[in-house]
């Protein structure tokens, strides 16, 4: 355990220290700033909106979190789905490049800890990013009184989808060296999940729609945003967390017997 | 302490190594030599448990490589061809995780950090950034990595490459040092440091042993250059012969330096 710790930290230092991480923050703040600024400033026209339609009559929640905090997350989910593969490119690639998965492959330390250390670093790394984003939160739960409970579910929703995302990342770092191809197969393969969702209404097959629904980020998300956790989606995001990152472990373990 | 027999790799369709086997006394500095693409590189990866073989048994130590590889890591200290640095690292910084992760305990790690870096006199560049080094320096924090947690035997792959004759006598006189109560297996294309620092020598050719003998009894009639390319060009002959199965004519052919 205390390898997997000492690799962990090593990717957590390796971050801080990389200037792309700074860059990636830099444009992460800018980002989630314009969409806060948007959705709050926007708050009073979509109330107007709403009212006319008749919607906030039969509107249950809270109107902070409804109007501007979920709308807000669901933007900063987006961003980070194309912010993740640039951070995660390097996890694996990197040290494949500068061949130091020697040292590590031959120091007496398993492959699964040392997939397991990467892949945290990764983790707490974007964690850090979403921690930005709970000053705009502050700043509306200063100024007004949005649900404490349904702004914890749908931060769960998010960290759930980063610590997913991840693990694709990390799986597709081990599979090339090159990190521009790294990242992009990360990108599409979180594209495919978050596509599946629309292409789940359109097919004919009721079953082939079911699953391709159940397989959507999106709609794994909603109910965390509602505010409701269900068992159903945990193990949606546990399974995935599960499956990339043994992928990865099984990439890494392949590549030696090739 | 080293015992591999029948050692086989693939890659693909591709024989790297084939059916090689060989000892290593505990003590011994072994020189392995071979051309360029004679499978040096493959045997090293496989015997520090960085690949698995395709056949063949290694044991280190009384260890399978396969079936025991963490006993074997930790008795086996790795400087790879490129040395495996993180070039964002300072020197000192960079030991400490090496230590950490090669599992040297918390009380000793301070002490066996500042132990190589004193034998590998980095005690100047011990605070400097990796990236910033001269190759001298790489390969010397190369070789501080693989020492760090005091390995009972050292596999070296190409340790001068790239040095100056001044860098080049350093390392050579810091590895027969290092030999004095250590096993060491020291791939080179330099024959002369064989020579000078070997006790015994290991020729492959194509993933095949040429000659495993003391370097006394090889450089008894020749030096080890005319010893060398006189060997590979026997293997080459045979290699030849048995590819066209047709001639008798067994006769090395003269290769002159």
């Amino acid at each position: 355990m205390s390898k997997t710790l000492t690799i962990f930290v090593q990717e957590v230092k390796n971050y801080f220290l990389s200037p792309i991480a700074y860059i990636i923050a830099a444009g992460f703040v800018v980002f989630s700033g314009v969409s806060f600024y948007y959705r709050a400033t926007n708050f009073p026209r979509t109330i107007a909106a709403a009212q006319s339609s008749g919607l906030l009559d039969m509107l249950k929640q809270n109107r902070i979190n409804y109007f501007v905090i979920t709308p807000m997350l669901s933007d900063v989910g987006y961003i980070l789905m194309f912010l993740i593969p640039v951070i995660t490119m390097r996890l694996w690639a990197e040290e494949r490049r500068a061949h130091t998965d020697e040292l590590l492959l031959t120091s007496p330390i398993g492959v699964g800890k040392i997939m397991l250390g990467k892949y945290l670093g990764g983790v707490l790394f974007v964690l850090a990013l979403l921690c930005i984003t709970l000053v705009y939160v502050a700043f509306l739960f200063h100024y007004s009184a949005p649900d404490p409970g349904v702004t914890i579910s749908s931060y769960l929703a998010l960290v759930l989808f980063i610590a997913a995302a991840v693990g694709i990342g990390l799986f597709t770092s081990t599979v090339t060296e090159n990190q521009i191809v790294a990242s992009v197969s990360c990108l599409i393969i979180e594209l495919i999940f978050a596509t599946f969702g629309g292409v789940a209404q359109s097919v004919k097959s009721v079953t082939l729609g079911k699953v391709l629904a159940y397989v959507s980020w999106r709609e794994h998300m909603v109910n965390f945003f509602d505010g409701v956790i269900r068992s159903s989606d945990l193990l949606f995001f546990a399974g995935m967390i599960f499956l990339w990152v043994f992928l990865a472990y099984q990439s890494v373990e392949s590549l030696r017997w090739r | 302490m080293i015992k591999i027999d029948g050692l086989t790799k693939y890659y693909g369709d591709f024989c790297a190594v084939e059916d090689l086997s060989f000892r290593v006394r505990e003590g011994c500095i072994l020189g392995f030599l071979g051309p360029n693409g004679a499978g040096k590189t493959t045997t090293m990866r496989i015997l520090t448990g960085f690949m698995p073989s395709s056949g063949g048994k290694v044991l280190v130590g009384g260890y399978d490589v396969f079936t025991h590889p963490m006993e074997v890591k930790k008795l086996i200290g790795y400087m790879p061809e490129l040395p495996p640095l993180y070039h964002d690292m300072r020197v000192e910084s960079y030991l400490q995780f090496v230590a950490k992760i090669k599992g040297v305990s918390r009380r000793k790690r301070k002490a066996k950090v500042e132990d190589v870096i004193n034998a590998c006199a980095l005690d100047e560049k011990r605070s400097a950034i990796i990236r910033s080094l001269s190759k001298g320096y790489r390969q010397r924090v190369g070789l501080a990595q693989a020492m760090v947690h005091d390995p009972q035997i050292l596999v070296l792959d190409e340790p001068t490459i790239g040095l100056d004759p001044r860098q080049i006598i350093e390392i050579r006189n810091l590895i027969k040092s290092l030999g004095e109560n250590r096993t060491v297996i020291l791939s080179t294309h330099i024959l002369a440091e064989v020579t000078m620092t070997c006790d015994r020598v290991l020729i492959i050719h194509h993933g095949k042993k040429v000659v495993d003998d003391d370097i006394g009894n090889l450089t008894k009639t020749m030096n080890i250059e005319e010893a060398f390319l006189k060997l590979v060009a026997e293997a080459e002959g045979e290699e030849g012969v048995a590819g066209l199965a047709a001639s008798d004519d067994n006769t090395p052919k003269e290769v002159t330096p």
